[in-house]
């Protein structure tokens, strides 16, 4: 991509964000949501063109940019590679500063949203399956399939047919993933 | 006296920004300035420390009515103060810096960034760093704010491109503009 071309996107990308704070001074989230998921978009391009550029600071003003967009709509693994690669090159100190600063956002809104979407499930572990690496909870008539990223032996040891508090995190298509897991009194 | 029109934030910067910002930013300025009861004509002090210290006093016009919706829209006091500060920097910015190139917004946090830069070579030509006060008090006065600002910079500017800060104060109202 020429240098004209990489300018022309990333102003494409700033007035789809431009509108989209002007949505958010007026309250229209759902707005505001959708210009800057078409502002990230086209500032991703422009980033990913710069990854071996050298010119600072439009390199690091590029992925500090998408970015921060990246993390306006909730996409944290984006945001945290983009920061990385701003940190990669040669920002000036004010840049650099500021591309920590962002990652500290990042992490404390990633934490944040875990917190709002995690949910205590109560029953009793009445069954396990080492292949899919899920266990059973049963609650009266209702099962819950959760699975558990480790530790799966040793959790049927100390809890099978015993009453335990799971607490999960709800994945894409209403899945459960176990964070934690205790024995209710 | 110089006259600011700050209806020519519209036509100015079409190029670099929507219709729907410019106008964001014009809104919110009549309202900072609404807000301290000055009307359309008020004089603006304005002290530029860049190569030498430039004092200008410039009389704001605007058409825009004092309208109570518009204090309802922008009802977020921090939000608007910041707008409202970047309508008038953008606007002395050009005359005071008097440098050619094309303006970049960047998107950062709840705002955005401005910088100025070469279109070919896309190496920048200057930083504008704005800031704004509603209202200065004993003790947020618009001295200390710009020092901060300045003390900031030393403890940490490797950077080779010129930045400027631009402090703008509503209730007086007040412009510094200070090269770092």
């Amino acid at each position: 991509m020429t240098n004209t071309e990489l300018l022309n996107l990333h102003q494409q990308a700033m007035l789809f964000a431009q509108d989209a704070l002007v949505a958010t001074q007026h309250k229209e989230i759902e707005k505001a949501q959708m210009l800057n998921q078409k502002a990230f978009e086209l500032e991703r391009q422009v980033a990913l063109a710069l990854v071996e550029s050298k010119n600072e600071p439009f390199r690091s003003i590029i992925f500090r940019s998408a970015a921060s967009l990246a993390l306006d709509i909730g996409k944290y693994r984006e945001a945290e590679i983009f920061i990385s690669h701003g940190l990669l090159g040669t920002p000036p100190d004010d840049i650099h500063q500021e591309l920590l600063a962002l990652l500290d956002d990042m992490k404390k809104q990633r934490l944040l949203k875990d917190k709002n979407e995690t949910i205590t499930l109560i029953g009793y572990l009445e069954s396990a399956n080492a292949r899919t690496n899920k266990i059973r909870l049963v609650n009266g008539t209702e099962n819950k399939d959760i699975t558990v990223t480790s530790g799966l032996a040793e959790m049927v040891r100390s809890f099978f047919d015993n009453k335990v508090r799971a607490l999960v995190r709800k994945t894409q298509g209403n899945q459960y993933e176990l964070i934690n897991l205790v024995r209710e009194e | 006296m110089t006259e600011l029109h700050l209806e020519t934030i519209n036509t100015q910067f079409k190029t670099f920004f929507t219709s729907n910002f410019t106008g964001l930013m014009l809104e919110c300025c009549v309202v900072c300035l609404g807000s301290q009861n000055h009307k359309s004509g008020v004089l603006l002090k304005q002290e530029a420390h860049v190569s030498n210290i430039i004092e200008q006093n410039y009389r704001l016009f605007w058409q825009l009515e004092d309208d109570p919706i518009l204090y309802n829209t922008h009802s977020d006091a921090n939000r608007t103060t910041d707008y409202g500060a970047m309508c008038l920097s953008l606007l002395l910015a050009d005359t005071i810096l008097n440098k050619k190139g094309v303006w970049l917004s960047s998107k950062i946090g709840q705002g955005v960034d401005f910088w100025l830069i070469n279109p070919v070579t896309l190496q920048s030509i200057l930083r504008l760093e704005i800031s704004g006060i509603r209202k200065q008090t004993a003790t947020n006065p618009i001295g200390i704010k710009a020092k901060k600002k300045i003390r900031q910079t030393n403890q940490s500017d490797n950077s080779a491109t010129l930045a400027y800060i631009s402090i703008v104060e509503f209730s007086t109202p007040t412009a510094l503009f200070i090269q770092k």
